[in-house]
């Protein structure tokens, strides 16, 4: 039985995830932060924010290509889209799975939106945070002195 | 007609010359017991011989698949799992001006801790692991890298060759700024 926490006055055993795979990197999501997915031609027809996963978070130079793109649409104040490489699957993990960043990566900026990862079946899964990711980049557009 | 040695005398040298022996084990021993050592692990990167001081080093992994986490910067090639628990793996070559390794066969991952910060740190191999007499150390080169001599605490001879010792806690430190 996973140990529960207490997390926002709700009682959480386990955290479910959108699991997909962009440059051989596997990523997961919280599909509490997800409200649905489009084609990635039918998000722009709609007039959305749409960027490519790389774009949000750098791959170190790894080469990418969306073989199945899909886009991601995120929950927010102003809903955006993310495109991904078609999901792979939607994975419960234990909260007894998560790790956080080791420190050293907690240092840069960068990785803000990483939050920590989980380890499910000797698959390393990279936990990114979307909101916070957002939120990072629009304080970072309000302190800029030209967008005053 | 040969007179043969008295077994007594024969005894008594080599008595003596068992004596001897003892002396001989018993003056090192004492000498190596008085004098510190420093226990320090042997690595190489692009054919230069480095040291960690092995109070620093927790254990040694042969190269296991480093999984990349996004947004890392380069020195930082990513994260393994070592029986359930996430380490970070860094890459030190760019901080002694030396030019990336290629993986191979003897490639390890040493992982390292100091001053409450862990990392599993990427070495081409393992040289040796031994103690060695803290006189044995001495300043740091003065051909090292400009880049290097900030890591460098010091150097002894291993064999015929120079190792340079590094300092773990300012590599890590660096990488926290």
């Amino acid at each position: 039985m996973p140990r529960s926490a207490f997390v926002c006055g709700a009682q959480m055993d386990d955290l479910e995830l959108l699991v997909f795979t962009v440059a051989g990197i596997i990523i997961g999501v919280d599909t509490e932060q997800v409200a649905g997915m489009l084609s990635t031609e039918r998000a722009e027809e709609v007039g959305m924010e749409v960027s490519r996963f790389h774009e949000k978070i750098p791959l170190g130079g790894r080469s990418v290509h969306y073989r199945s793109p899909k886009a991601l649409l995120i929950k927010d104040e102003t809903p955006y889209a993310v495109i991904i490489e078609l999901p792979d699957d939607i994975l419960s993990v234990s909260l007894d799975s998560i790790r956080p960043l080791p420190l050293l990566l907690q240092t840069y900026t960068s990785c803000q939106a990483i939050w920590g990862v989980a380890v499910k079946e000797e698959r390393i899964i990279v936990l990114v945070d979307f909101l916070r990711l957002h939120a990072a980049r629009e304080r970072g557009r309000e302190s800029r002195p030209d967008s005053q | 007609m040969l007179m043969k040695t008295p077994v007594k005398s024969q005894k008594n040298k080599n008595d003596l010359i068992l004596d001897e022996l003892k002396r001989r084990k018993t003056r090192k021993k004492i000498v190596e017991v008085e004098e510190d050592t420093v226990k320090v692990v042997i690595f190489s990167l692009l054919g230069e011989l480095y040291a960690f001081k092995g109070s620093d080093v927790k254990e040694i992994l042969t190269l296991v698949p480093i999984h990349c986490v996004p947004g890392s910067p380069d020195f930082i090639p990513g994260v393994i799992n070592i029986r359930g628990d996430i380490e970070s793996v860094i890459k030190i070559n760019k901080f002694l001006g030396l030019s990336d390794s290629e993986p191979s066969t003897k490639s390890r991952i040493a992982i390292s801790e100091t001053d409450g910060i862990r990392s599993g740190v990427l070495l081409d191999s393992i040289e040796d692991v031994m103690d060695i007499p803290a006189s044995s150390v001495s300043p740091p080169l003065s051909t090292l890298s400009k880049e290097a001599k900030e890591y460098v605490s010091g150097q002894f001879l291993y064999g015929d060759k120079s190792v340079t010792i590094l300092d773990v806690g300012k590599i890590f430190g660096r990488l926290e700024l």
